[in-house]
């Protein structure tokens, strides 16, 4: 039976400073950026936004990633990408 | 032979006549492709007397046994030469979909020797090379060379071409691919190598697949590679690698006014990749096969076209000051159609206002004055510099060059490497890039080895890096950039692109890959071994041309002067304690000749005549 939620998948600083790769996060509603990275805090301490570069993204298997606003709304189901560092070649 | 075509052709452009050479297993097994089968074939055709420019210099095009697999980044391929930029010898890798399409007209590689009385283009075209009169593409842009010979042969073909650049043998030129999806082998001056045999293009296409060992096991590879590749490469198809502008300015590698200014942290935030997206990004485009699609495009107020990567980004904006995004895209469109290199460009201009800045250089000799941070300056020069005009004539030949002719002092501002200029990434802040930039056989070059991406973030545990490496530190770099080089030869001559390594692709996923396409057994060992032999053939062809350690060094300004702000202020690296543990874990002498036996244990007993004695 799938649960209701959305997946948070983190890389590079953020994987460091969460220890995991990937988390599952319980959500009936719509969410934001802004109320995940609260929850996440509360998690793994209060530095935990200050990893990466701010970049978090959505991720659809077939459109691929899209930039995420810190207030867009994000509907459960979706997975959330925390991409630390972009590779600069 | 699954997964190639098991043939290349040598081509004489001045007899107008080629003739295929087979390949035999043992020869690929040995060396596998692009970089490693391109190094092969410059030293079986070319002495260490023959000049940068004359017709017996080859030219070779090579492509690498996953290419039409549909394998992750397969489709590149590599240009080998030697450079009349730096004397020595050249290797480029370019991305796009020529290396597609030269597999699918039934050859491995070409072999270019020759000089053609008038400007010609080779069609190579299932299985058969024709010579067509190239006058009338003579003085078109690559954008201009790509969409006439498509306009003739359709959209199913790869394009491999010059500008006005490398027509003129202008040092700087590099070989262009994709129009205005732009792709070059760019660095090094493979361009002018091209012009001097009066050859503008390639054209190549067919419908020779690649035979492959096991297709089914392959395919479930690939998917399941893609997917992460997807996810992990996500910020670089939504930013391109100038989304890493920030980073590297915070860290304190971004080269910033010629590499001489520490930090810029409120100017550099005009000119990343998160703000082009902003700002004049349209789309992306990716090179065959890549599931990443990391290039950029970009509307500058004429139409779509392709858009600044990080090196062209840094070299043309921060390093001249120039914090002006359209400026820079514009800089670079000109690079990308004259056909020149945006590096080596970007180094010789914020080389020229250096020399502005101190009076070795006038605003008339110039032609105009070279203020830091002139987006116009940087656009004048372009022009200039690839079509060899004023005083582009004396900067096309490179800092070193330049420096040498311009004199009273100008030395001291040539920031480069065995005449190579250095791209985008500072020693001062990831310390493996000394010995890296230093020994590399083109000069400088952070692909050689590609070792600082491992002090920076990523981790390699299965190639013995389970931990992001401490940039500050000198200790075991040199080891560190041998076997990065080592690995760097290899990922060439598969002919891959570098990044996948950094999103999840490991030496085993290689080696199954290889197995799944050719049906050969390959350890981890044996793929790091053949990458080892493919980097001492380099070696022992710069030695034959008089190189050693002496000429392993870097300019004074990256080994004395602190950059004295930012994320790296105050740190330099010890080239000398990393060239010793370097030669040592090489096995080469002090003065950084591969021994004999060394040369033997790698299977390399042909070419040690090569070796001076
Ligand atoms: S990641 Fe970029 S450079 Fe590498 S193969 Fe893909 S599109 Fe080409």
């Amino acid at each position: 039976m799938s649960r209701n939620g959305v997946t948070l998948k983190f890389y590079g600083p953020w994987q460091r400073a969460a220890g995991v790769e990937e988390l599952f996060m319980p959500q009936d509603g719509v969410t934001t950026v802004r109320c995940l990275l609260k929850k996440l805090e509360a998690r793994f301490g209060e530095e935990f936004s200050s990893h990466g570069e701010g970049l978090v993204c959505l991720y659809d298997s077939g459109k691929g990633p899209r930039a995420l606003d810190l207030d867009e709304e994000i509907l459960p189901g979706s997975t959330i990408l925390f991409l630390g560092i972009v590779e600069s070649g | 032979m699954d997964g190639y075509q098991g043939r290349v052709a040598m081509i004489d452009l001045g007899k107008r006549r080629y003739r295929d050479i087979p390949l035999d297993e043992g020869l690929v097994r040995k060396y596998i492709g692009g970089s490693g089968l391109g190094t092969y074939f410059l030293m079986k055709f070319c002495t260490p007397g023959t000049k940068p420019l004359s017709p017996e210099n080859p030219l070779i095009f090579t492509t690498g046994p996953f290419q039409g697999t549909g394998i992750p980044t397969s489709g590149r391929h590599q240009v080998v030469t030697r450079s009349p930029l730096t004397g020595v010898f050249l290797e480029s890798d370019a991305g796009g979909s020529f290396g597609f399409h030269l597999k699918r007209a039934g050859y491995d590689g070409l072999i270019i020797t020759g000089r053609s009385e008038r400007p010609v283009y080779l069609k190579v075209l299932d299985g058969q090379i024709g010579f067509e009169d190239g006058q009338d593409l003579w003085g078109l842009d690559t954008m201009e060379t790509d969409a006439m010979l498509k306009s003739i042969f359709g959209e199913k073909i790869g394009v491999s071409c010059i500008g006005p650049a490398g027509e003129k043998q202008i040092p700087l030129a590099g070989i262009f691919h994709d129009g205005t999806d732009a792709r070059a082998a760019g660095r090094g001056g493979a361009g002018a190598v091209m012009g001097s045999k009066n050859l503008k293009a390639i054209v190549a296409g067919g419908s020779s697949g690649t035979e492959v060992h096991d297709r089914e096991a392959l395919t479930a590879l690939i998917s399941e590679k893609n997917a992460i590749l997807k996810e992990k490469g996500a910020g670089m198809t939504l930013y391109g690698t100038a989304g890493g502008m920030g980073m590297a300015e915070e860290l304190g590698d971004l080269p910033i006014r010629n590499w001489k200014q520490g930090s810029w942290k409120e100017e550099v935030r005009e000119i990343t990749g998160q703000r082009m997206a902003e700002t004049i990004l349209t789309g992306n485009y990716g090179c065959v096969a890549c599931p990443v699609r990391c290039g950029r495009v970009v509307n500058i107020g004429g139409g779509n076209i392709g858009g600044p990567e990080y090196e062209t980004m840094a070299m043309l904006g921060s390093n001249c000051l120039v914090n002006d995004l359209e400026a820079i895209a514009r800089a670079n469109e000109q690079c990308n159609r004259l056909g020149i290199d945006t590096i080596s460009t970007g180094s010789v201009i914020a080389f020229a206002m250096e020399c502005y800045e101190h009076g070795i250089l006038t605003g008339e000799q110039a032609g105009m004055p070279l203020h830091w941070g002139s987006g116009e300056a940087v656009n004048y020069l372009v022009t200039k510099i690839g079509n060899g005009e004023g005083i582009g004539g004396l900067l096309g030949m490179g800092t070193r060059a330049a420096a040498q002719e311009l004199g009273r002092g100008a030395e001291r501002f040539a920031i480069h490497s065995k005449g190579l200029e250095f791209p985008a990434h500072d020693p001062r802040c990831f310390k493996s890039l000394a010995a890296g930039y230093a020994t590399s056989v083109r000069g400088a070059c952070h692909l050689n080895g590609y070792s600082y991406a491992w002090e920076r973030s990523a981790t390699f545990p299965e190639f013995g890096y389970p931990e992001k490496q401490d940039r500050t530190a000198d200790q075991g770099k040199g080891v560190m950039n041998a076997r990065f080089q080592n690995l760097s030869s290899l990922v060439d001559s598969l002919k891959i692109c570098k990044f996948i390594l950094l999103m999840g692709v490991n030496l085993s996923d290689i080696s199954r890959w290889l197995k799944c396409v050719t049906g050969w057994e390959y350890s981890i060992e044996e793929l790091e071994e053949t990458g080892e032999r493919i980097y001492n053939m380099k070696r022992i062809f710069n030695a034959a041309l008089g190189l050693d350690s002496r000429h392993d060094t870097l300019p004074q300004r990256i080994l004395e002067e602190p950059r004295g702000s930012g994320g790296s202020a105050d740190t330099l690296p010890d080239l000398n304690m990393q060239l010793d543990e370097y030669y040592s874990y090489r096995g080469w002498s002090n003065d950084g000749i591969p021994l004999k036996e060394k040369l033997e244990g790698l299977g390399l007993r042909e070419f040690m005549n090569w070796i001076p004695s």
